[in-house]
């Protein structure tokens, strides 16, 4: 059976051949900036981590020598638990506030909201260095505001070294983070909010739900998706936190409040072991994305259309 | 025809693009010259006025920090070479210093001149980053330091890669006020013993509302150094300490850290809880207010200290002796300067070197206070007092300590001590102790 295959081009082939031409010239600019941006550095990154390197000599090949090291290190590994314990309550206190403060400028009149929004982005806008410098003026253990406040609401024996006290520093330094990662997490929640029909909450006020329940029944799932995102984002960030621990204690006192992203700076330029904290680097790097994946399957997310 | 048109402005846009691109890529490529060899790299600087180009070398110093006094030597180091040269000066951080010049090694970026610590110079010597300045110190040179001994703190394996300017070690401000309504005086020679000051102390904070001391975090390492050389009453145990045959967990060192533990726990230092998280800020604010009595700083900064706390009732007492020793070794050294191999003007940065440490220079630095390691002249402001009680513990600084055998030994003991020891009790003495064997196997 003789099958007749018409092999004459289209007159719409060229102009997809051209359509892909065109894309692919818009797409270079943006694939140059990731191949050097982003893939180089990581694979460099990766190459470093099974070598001896230190800036200036022979780069020689260590095999895993440096991955079996950081599972050794007991100060890796507690820096590692350091930066989980800060990214969580960054995360918590990110979402949870930043949810409440979405869902209370929704609340009120458009011209408030306009205003409440630019006050809660606020510190959002502020780099993340002077919050930290901010807040070690706050916190301070004699002349602090937290603690001069406390003692003149009567509350004298609630006062501590916030910072400096292996109790407080890392859930204050989580606390922080939270705080001024909220006004962000604020505007995705928001804007997700904006995108439910309004006709939704109305028929749920007909049938005489509270505001509370319309957040609850109504809101809240519809936004699930977009806070399983927001929430993704805020761990992500509150992992690679390094400028405001930095700001705020400098990993001290001692290594009480180091994290893993200080260590591998230090490790590589201070000691110059690139190796090593090219290891450590991939390893964290590792972690971050297994906990995104926790977070996403846990969360769920069901998208609606409506 | 509008369809070409769409065509032709997007391919025009993805160039742009493109050419950004490799622009910032070859911009980051010419500014990132350095070379092993002390060929400068250029810079073009058009002369005013003239409108002709000429080509000044960059010198680039990162050896001032935002102070009167550093800014003073910024405006000289201009007057004198800002025809030569195009001076480019980056802010010196202590904690950052180190992380910057590394990476700045990494990244080709071009650093000539550093302030560093001649003793911690390991961590640079040991990566092949630091220049060998054994050839530019000629006698001349040499001829302008009151000790050419101090020449041996820079020198590693018989070559000179810091140059000395400052001796600095621990120096303790008293309060004169608080001591006098306390009714503690201090002793008309010599130091107090530990126990003596610790009681001095007490004695403060039963009779005035002041702490008895304060220590600003990035000194409270001085506790433990200080204890890791005057514990063991006699040199041939403290060499051996020092080479690192004697473990960190000898009954000696472990007394004396507790003994310091004590200390904080019972809130002799200011402010009673939190005293190993104090900033030079708030050390100066509450001593100007009369919080404590004794301030620890650095014999560099004691002038500064008293400019800024307007303190004018005041001794300079000896640090006490954590030891049995009558004349215990002091911690101490010098400040420095070093040329990183990432330099592109090693000439120009021996010049500034040379020119800073020059009679004038000398003298202007004395007057603030500073304790040059070079002639002066008889022309100095010093206040003679002040210059005599700051200069009559030189002779016992040790300037060999057990952090010289390793650079990660050495930021434990300078950045995480006595902290991980009063947070973590003795596995900080097993980490000191695991530091210790890894340095003496390399």
């Amino acid at each position: 059976m003789n099958i007749n295959m018409n092999t004459k081009k289209t007159p719409s082939s060229g102009i997809i051949k051209k359509q892909r031409l065109l894309g692919a010239a818009f797409a270079a600019p943006a694939a140059l900036l990731v191949l050097f941006a982003t893939i180089i550095p990581v694979a460099w990154n990766i190459v470093l981590s099974f070598s001896n390197w230190s800036i200036i000599g022979e780069n020689s090949f260590a095999g895993l020598t440096h991955y079996m090291e950081v599972f050794a290190n007991k100060a890796a590994l507690k820096t590692v638990w350091q930066s989980i314990t800060i990214s969580l309550v960054a995360s918590v206190t990110a979402m949870i506030l930043g949810t409440c403060l979405a869902i209370m400028i929704y609340r009120v009149s458009r011209l408030e909201g306009a205003f409440f929004r630019f006050l809660f982005y606020g510190p959002g806008m502020l780099p993340m260095t002077v919050v930290g410098l901010l807040f070690t003026f706050v916190l301070a253990t004699d002349e602090g505001l937290v603690n001069n406040f406390l003692k003149l609401v009567g509350l004298a024996n609630l006062t501590s070294p916030w910072l400096a006290e292996k109790g407080t520093v890392l859930i204050v330094i989580g606390l922080v983070q939270g705080w001024r990662s909220s006004g962000t997490i604020m505007m995705l929640i928001y804007t997700a909010i904006l995108g439910i029909p309004e006709s939704l909450r109305e028929s749920a006020h007909l049938d005489g739900a509270s505001f509370i329940t319309q957040v609850r029944r109504i809101i809240l799932p519809l936004i699930r998706s977009t806070i399983q995102m927001a929430f993704s984002f805020m761990v992500m960030w509150a992992f690679k936190t390094y400028d405001i621990v930095w700001s705020m204690t400098g990993g001290g006192p001692g290594d009480l409040s180091k994290t893993t992203p200080i260590l591998i700076v230090e490790q590589a330029f201070k000691f110059n072991k690139f190796g090593y904290a090219s290891a450590l680097s991939l390893v964290y790097a590792a972690l971050i994305i297994f906990v995104i994946i926790i977070i996403r399957k846990g969360l769920g997310g069901e998208t609606y259309e409506y | 025809m509008k369809k070409r048109m769409k065509q032709l402005v997007s391919i025009l846009i993805a160039s742009a693009l493109i050419f950004s691109l490799t622009a910032c890529g070859s911009k980051s490529e010419s500014t990132g010259v350095a070379q092993d060899n002390g060929n400068a790299k250029t810079a073009e600087d058009t002369k005013s006025g003239g409108g002709e180009n000429t080509k000044k070398q960059d010198l680039v110093m990162i050896i001032t920090q935002a102070t009167d006094f550093d800014k003073t030597l910024e405006e000289k180091i201009n007057e004198e070479f800002g025809e030569k040269y195009n001076i480019i000066f980056k802010t010196w951080e202590e904690q950052s210093v180190e992380q910057t010049v590394k990476t700045a090694a990494t990244a080709g970026e071009q650093i000539d001149l550093v302030k560093f610590w001649p003793m911690q110079m390991e961590s640079f010597v040991s990566a092949n980053l630091a220049t060998d300045l054994t050839g530019y110190m000629d006698d001349e040179w040499k001829d302008r330091f009151t000790d050419t001994n101090i020449l041996e703190m820079g020198t590693y394996d018989g070559k000179l890669y810091n140059i000395p300017y400052d001796n600095v070690y621990p120096a303790i401000i008293a309060n004169s006020a608080i001591l006098a309504e306390a009714g503690v005086t201090l002793p008309e020679s010599g130091a107090w013993t530990w126990a003596e000051f610790e009681e001095a102390c007490r004695t403060i904070e039963e009779k005035t509302d002041a702490f008895g001391a304060a220590i600003q975090k990035e000194q409270a390492c001085w506790l433990v150094r200080n204890l890791f050389l005057q514990t063991w009453g006699n040199e041939e145990d403290m060499n051996a300490f020092i080479q690192g045959k004697v473990s960190f967990k000898d009954p000696k060192i472990v007394d004396g850290l507790e003994m310091i533990k004590k200390d904080f726990d019972d809130g002799m230092f200011y402010p009673g809880e939190g005293g190993l998280a104090v900033t030079q800020d708030q050390l100066y604010a509450a001593f100007s207010q009369g919080k404590y009595a004794f301030m620890f700083v650095p014999s560099s900064n004691v002038v500064g200290a008293l400019d800024k706390t307007g303190i004018t009732d005041y001794t300079i007492m000896d640090y006490p002796s954590m030891g049995t020793s009558e004349n215990p070794p002091l911690l101490g050294g010098c400040n420095g300067w070093f040329i990183p191999k990432n330099a592109g003007n090693i000439e120009g940065a021996v010049e500034v070197m040379k020119f800073l440490q020059s009679e004038e220079l000398s003298n202007y630095k004395l007057s603030a206070g500073k304790l040059v390691v070079t002639k002066a002249g008889a022309n100095s402001k010093i206040d003679m007092t002040l210059l005599e009680a700051l200069t009559r513990n030189a002779n016992s600084i040790q300037p060999k300590e057990i952090m010289g055998l390793d650079a990660e030994l050495n930021e434990y003991i300078m950045n995480l001590m006595p902290a991980n020891y009063f947070n973590n009790g003795k596995s900080a003495l097993d980490e000191l102790d695991a530091l210790r064997e890894a340095a003496l196997s390399r």
